[in-house]
């Protein structure tokens, strides 16, 4: 496929925008709140829906004043929409053609990719939210898609984002990884979180893997819990169960574009395993 | 074309009126290309113009919020349909019936673990991901029980809570029940 790689820069701390969230939490957070710029791919699959994470960027982007358009291919706006408070509804740009009666026959895929081109406009940043990805790879040659975000990307704002859903179980994982290296940050919905305190709450924590590109090359991989809340929002409930080594922070890993750990067992204690460890008391004593 | 009307009820009998085409000497009205011709041209459109013509209602009708059933999804991928025209026929039929006509669309597909039909799985989890609920309906992991014949499993999207119930299947009705809570065992 080919593309221009494109290099990710995480904003610095501004007055009114996202602080740049400490290592050890907030990393999704930082994204979400306008942390990264170019493709950022959200991998969801059947079991883990990816699309709530869609609306907290949308609710992020709205709050900090930039526009925001919404490309919907897999569903309709009511859908979309669902899960958003009115303010930030009625402040969403949308290009939902496929969705509007009379439709196209055949659908003009190549007409659609070409009406969003040149979206560049003077002003903040802007973010493209794409509804999905899947929709686009499963009409058009991969490579014609690779092409389309790039062009997506060139025709922006400077330090505008492209936030993909991508439903990587109706792709090969060659595909995922191609993407994956496309991207400057990279989503992977999991399921429930296990948390180290119990949370009474309607909608558990999910787990999401981090994936992120740095300038200076490597890359970083987290794991992280994240709820969304009724109103789009993100929250960020408090650290997972024993997931952090010794050192603290995430270990910088070569992304792998989605590839498993091959290490099926924590090498690492944490820190309330350390302090239970040393209050045992054992059956012997050194002389 | 095989296809019966009810007051309220459109039953278009796929597999028979898929024979006729086939094998039988079928005459085709001007003007109105038979719903299964994507078997010879690989186009649904047919269909789809089929499902719009009998769900819009007339001026005269009462009846509001149609319902779609597709019993089965599966089938027409055996028929020769791909994968992404099959989505595609669900796309459009979704933009009318969901989008415009405020109905609600009910489709059955097969599916199995091990299933090395790509095509196939291609359709079950793209429909999963488009759709509000999912019932996932699969026989008991002990085995065959009289009483109890099988477990249904639904999940709204977006929530990512899934509630099993079981059931047993009666002449006319169906009855469900929490797990292991089988009028048979309490």
């Amino acid at each position: 496929m080919g593309s221009d790689v494109i290099a990710p820069r995480m904003r610095a701390a501004s007055e009114g925008g996202a602080k740049m969230a400490a290592p050890r939490s907030g990393l999704l957070q930082a994204l979400v709140e306008g942390g990264a710029s170019g493709l950022v791919l959200v991998r969801d699959s059947a079991a883990c829906e990816g699309r709530s994470l869609l609306r907290a960027f949308a609710t992020a982007a709205v709050k900090r004043s930039e526009p925001v358009l919404v490309v919907l291919l897999d569903v309709p706006r009511e859908s979309f929409e669902a899960g958003l408070s009115p303010d930030v509804k009625q402040r969403l740009q949308y290009q939902d053609r496929l969705w509007t009666p009379p439709l196209p026959c055949p659908m003009d895929v190549g007409g659609l990719l070409g009406a969003l081109g040149g979206r560049g406009s003077p002003g903040p940043s802007p973010t493209l939210l794409l509804d999905s990805l899947s929709w686009l790879l499963l009409r058009m040659r991969p490579p014609h898609v690779g092409g389309a975000i790039a062009g997506l990307l060139r025709g922006g704002t400077e330090g505008g984002r492209v936030v993909a859903l991508l439903h990587e179980d109706l792709h090969p994982p060659s595909l995922v990884r191609a993407l994956g290296a496309m991207a400057t940050a990279q989503l992977v919905l999991g399921g429930p979180a296990p948390m180290a305190t119990p949370l009474s709450q309607a909608t558990p924590p999910r787990l999401v893997r981090v994936l992120t590109r740095p300038r200076r090359g490597g890359g970083t991989q987290k794991d992280e819990a994240f709820t969304v809340h009724p109103n789009g929002t993100l929250g960020v409930p408090p650290p997972l169960l024993a997931t952090e080594g010794e050192g603290g922070g995430p270990s910088p890993t070569p992304p792998s574009g989605g590839a498993p750990s091959p290490i099926t067992f924590r090498l690492r204690l944490s820190g309330a395993e350390r302090a239970a460890r040393a209050a045992v008391t054992p059956p012997y004593e050194h002389r | 074309m095989m296809f019966s009307s009810l007051e309220g009820l459109v039953f278009l009998e796929g597999l028979k009126s898929c024979l006729d085409l086939l094998f039988g000497e079928q005459e085709e009205q001007l003007g109105q290309p038979s719903p299964l011709q994507f078997i010879s041209t690989s186009d649904l459109k047919a269909l789809f113009d089929f499902v719009q013509v009998s769900l819009t209602p007339a001026s005269s009708d009462s009846w509001k919020g149609p319902v779609l059933l597709v019993d089965d999804l599966s089938v027409l991928l055996s028929l020769g349909a791909t994968a992404v025209a099959v989505l595609d026929f669900i796309h459009y039929c979704r933009v009318v019936v969901c989008s415009q006509l405020k109905g609600n669309i009910v489709v059955l597909v097969h599916s199995n673990e091990d299933s090395e039909d790509e095509e196939n799985e291609l359709v079950v989890n793209s429909l999963c991901h488009h759709s509000d609920l999912i019932l996932w309906v699969e026989g008991l992991v002990t085995g065959f029980c009289k009483d109890v014949h099988g477990q249904v499993m639904h999940w709204r999207a977006w929530r990512d809570v899934v509630q099993t119930y079981q059931y047993k299947i009666q002449d006319k009705n169906v009855t469900f029940f929490a797990r292991g809570l089988s009028a048979a065992v309490l």
